[in-house]
């Protein structure tokens, strides 16, 4: 072997070496527990009004965050002390309460928020968004869990017919990174839940590469976020929901899984819970007689409807049936999606509400 | 990235095809780039292989040779999988045209003592001002959008083309002046379409290319190691510099004339700006000197430290170098000469020169008044200065100072930055109005 063969032999083997060293120190030190706190928000930059999510990271100076202890650091709710004269409300949720298609100053939270209603006692209504995209209970269950050492003095959950399908269960990046929380949430709910097991590797850096870059991407997009307060691509066209419908009318109800609302309520322990049936889109166009929308039948979300109440009631739990309060042409681009306008006027329901059940 | 890694791969084993079929290997697998680097749309890059064809028709003194002929074979053979795999009737009948020229009969219909006449200077001069209007087109937004308009075509996306039409133009004004050396098919092919300056460069010329390429040369590890460190370099200064920064960068999406960000915000987007642009413009070309250097090849620099330079002229000496020489050797030298030997004031004559020159280097980015603007902004930099070496005169006390061309060079380099800072509000955003909106809000004015 010439002197060119022994510096490339000694080169790719340098670099093997130090990859394999660099791999076991980080076994070793595993340091994203440590990275989900420690975060450039809430000091060089504001905290966010909502948590990290993005469907096109390169328009939005954002991106999805599936850790939950670095979602609640870079979060203003994290950056501000509770004061005496403040009723904190923390809303879980969906990608309707989270402000699909509008700016983060635009969602319900926000708006509840702006609204700086009083209490009987005197302390203002300050409303935070903790909700994240896609209809989820065991994801919001496990927001829940994080959420309540923030001292909230309210807890709204709103959830739709699919927030409690358990086949979507496993389907957030939220549940899978935090899986094992999430299987111990699930096996109290009586719900079998499937999720693929960790191994030796996803410990290691090569594994963890892809979380470490999107925790530096959501670092440095911090000055974005300061600089426009824009932490989602803004769709050009508004498009309404799908008018005419589908005349199918299957609904596997046996996948709704209750069991989750009864575990998460109870997991509030102390802190008060508002359940909410959300808002949809009542469409009047083809086949609206059988279905309400493209996601639900009129005969599947009818039972829904009427099972949530009756457990509400059986559960003395604080129930707000929501499912007709915003006129279709409030809804864009889907079923649960609305204006900033329905938004507002949702939030000024949901205010009086809070403040009724407290006199 | 992906891409890189493929094309510095392939580049590696090329190592393996004997020497004599190296350049041909290196041509089949940048027609195969060309390939599958084009959007979806118009058949460019069978367009791109009927240009080089076409051109050096025009240009050459020697028949088609043998290996000519394989490499004709070669890009048919890469253009009939594009057709099978596109469904496209025309690059099937342009394979089927190489094929068809790749045989012996046009070799011989080709005569050999092919001399340059006026005639086919005369065609030279067509060429480039056809490549010229195809470039304004492409580059003109809104030409593009009347092309998606009238669904002429949905994609105006020529992969490389503003560096392929700017070696054609090249080969084509030094044969009209006399200067371009005697090339073969296959040589002329590879140098407007090598792989690893496809997409960012750099500009080299085809008299210093041609002789590398063909240089015999044996396997050496000290390619790959070599190569391999330049391309890694390139990879961290484009993907984790450059796309980091990219975050902080100024750009129109953080740029909203009626809320525009606070003072200081914008004074760090804009330095931010500086630094995204070199880091990944340098990672590109990095990784383009890299794969040359796995291959053997010494591709030219094209970034040396611009933002360390003391003065404009010197800042422009050192970024992007191989645009701005051709620009300097086929757009500023010949327009200086003309307006000189027509009489124009030299002061006047230097003035036009330089701010056309630079004009020009701004719309090649891209055909808008900010480029311009960007151009005429650099040209009047260079200008000034050019006109300020030969009018300032320190006091000597401060010129046999040990320390005063210390200060000078600082202040220099300071100044130097600030101003190309400056001009990348004309190119970092989309129209005028946005841009002295921010202007105005760096100056303080609003």
């Amino acid at each position: 072997m010439g002197a060119d063969g022994r510096l490339l032999r000694n080169v790719l083997l340098k670099a093997l070496l130090l990859f394999m060293l660099f791999n076991i120190a980080y076994y070793v030190v595993q340091p994203l527990p440590l990275l989900d706190h420690l975060t450039l928000y809430n000091g060089v930059f504001p905290g966010r009004e909502r948590f990290a999510w993005s469907e096109y990271p390169d328009q939005s100076f954002s991106v999805s965050l599936a850790r939950l202890d670095a979602q609640f650091a870079s979060h203003r709710l994290a950056g501000i002390p509770k004061t005496t004269d403040e009723y904190r409300v923390l809303f879980l949720g969906d990608s309707s309460i989270w402000g699909l298609e509008v700016a983060a100053d635009g969602t319900l939270p926000a708006c509840l928020d702006r609204l700086k209603l009083s209490m009987p006692d005197g302390r203002t209504i300050r409303a935070y968004n903790l909700a994240y995209p896609a209809p989820n209970a065991l994801r919001d269950t496990l927001i829940l869990r994080h959420a309540l050492t923030y001292q909230p003095d309210l807890m709204v959950w709103p959830i739709t017919l699919r927030s409690l399908s358990q086949r979507e269960f496993a389907l957030s990046d939220i549940v899978l990174a935090q899986s094992d929380e999430a299987m111990q949430i699930a096996r109290a709910a009586g719900i079998p839940l499937s999720l693929p097991a960790a191994n030796w590797i996803d410990r290691t850096f090569w594994a963890q590469r892809s979380t470490l870059g999107t925790w530096l991407q959501h670092q440095l997009q911090g000055f974005a976020w300061r600089a426009t307060g824009i932490d989602t691509a803004p769709h050009e066209f508004a498009a309404p929901p799908q008018f005419d419908l589908s005349p199918e009318t299957g609904y596997d109800m046996t996948d709704v899984a209750y069991p989750m609302l009864v575990t998460g309520v109870a997991m509030a322990g102390n802190a008060p819970m508002l359940l909410i049936n959300e808002p949809i889109y009542l469409s009047s166009g083809k086949n609206s007689d059988l279905r309400y929308n493209a996601d639900y039948p009129r005969a599947a979300y009818d039972q829904y409807r009427a099972e949530l109440a009756s457990l509400a009631t059986q559960q003395h739990w604080r129930y707000l049936d929501l499912w007709d309060a915003v006129p279709p042409s409030q809804f864009i681009r889907t079923a649960l999606h609305y204006t900033p306008e329905a938004a507002c006027s949702i939030a000024r329901l949901i205010g009086e509400r809070i403040r009724a059940a407290a006199q | 990235m992906t891409t890189v890694l493929l094309w510095a791969l392939l580049a590696a084993l090329s190592w393996l095809v004997p020497m004599r079929f190296r350049p041909l290997s290196w041509l089949a697998i940048s027609v195969g780039a060309l390939y599958t680097l084009q959007a979806p749309g118009p058949d460019f890059a069978t367009v791109t292989l009927l240009l080089i064809v076409g051109v050096w028709w025009l240009v050459r003194r020697d028949p088609l040779t043998r290996s000519d002929q394989l490499a004709l074979l070669i890009c048919a053979g890469i253009a009939f999988c594009a057709a099978f795999l596109h469904g496209s009737a025309v690059t099937l009948a342009i394979g089927l045209a190489l094929t068809a020229a790749s045989g012996t009969t046009l070799s011989t219909l080709i005569p050999s003592e092919m001399e340059d006449n006026s005639t086919h200077r005369r065609l030279a001069v067509l060429w480039i001002m056809a490549l010229i209007a195809l470039l304004v087109t492409l580059k003109t937004p809104a030409l593009v959008s009347l092309s998606r308009v009238t669904l002429v075509t949905p994609n105006l996306s020529w992969f490389g083309f503003s560096y392929i039409a700017f070696r054609l133009m090249h080969v084509l004004i030094d044969y009209r002046n006399g200067r371009l050396p005697s090339l073969t098919l296959r040589d002329f092919a590879l140098y407007v379409v090598f792989f690893p300056t496809l997409s960012a460069g750099p500009i080299d010329r085809v008299g210093r290319f041609v002789p590398d390429a063909l240089t015999e040369r044996r396997f050496k590890a000290r390619y790959l190691v070599a190569g391999g460190e330049r391309i890694l370099w390139g990879l961290f200064r484009k993907f984790v510099i450059a796309d980091s920064l990219a975050y902080w960068a100024l750009s129109p999406a953080l740029i909203d004339p009626a809320k525009m960000p606070r003072f200081g915000d914008l004074w760090i987007m804009l330095y931010v700006y500086a630094f995204y642009i070199f880091f990944d413009f340098a990672g590109y070309t990095d990784i383009a000197i890299g794969i040359g250097i796995l291959l053997g090849l010494t591709l030219p620099e094209n970034f040396r430290r611009p933002y360390t330079r003391a003065n404009i002229a010197a800042f422009w000496n050192h970024w992007h170098i191989t645009l701005s020489t051709w620009y300097r050797d086929y757009v500023f030298t010949p327009l200086s000469r003309t307006l000189l030997r027509a009489n124009w004031p030299p002061a006047l004559a230097a003035f036009i020169a330089q701010l056309g020159t630079m004009i020009l280097i701004g719309l090649w980015h891209g055909v808008s008044w900010n480029f311009a603007a960007w151009g005429a902004w650099h040209g009047m930099g260079l200008y000034v200065h050019r006109r300020m070496l030969t009018q300032i005169r320190w006091p000597s006390r401060l010129e046999s100072q040990l320390w005063f061309p210390r200060v000078l060079t600082v202040g220099g380099v300071l100044l130097t930055f600030h101003f190309v800072a400056l001009g990348w509000v004309f190119f970092a955003l989309p129209d005028l109005h946005s841009s002295f909106a921010v202007f105005a809000r760096l100056l303080g004015i609003n």
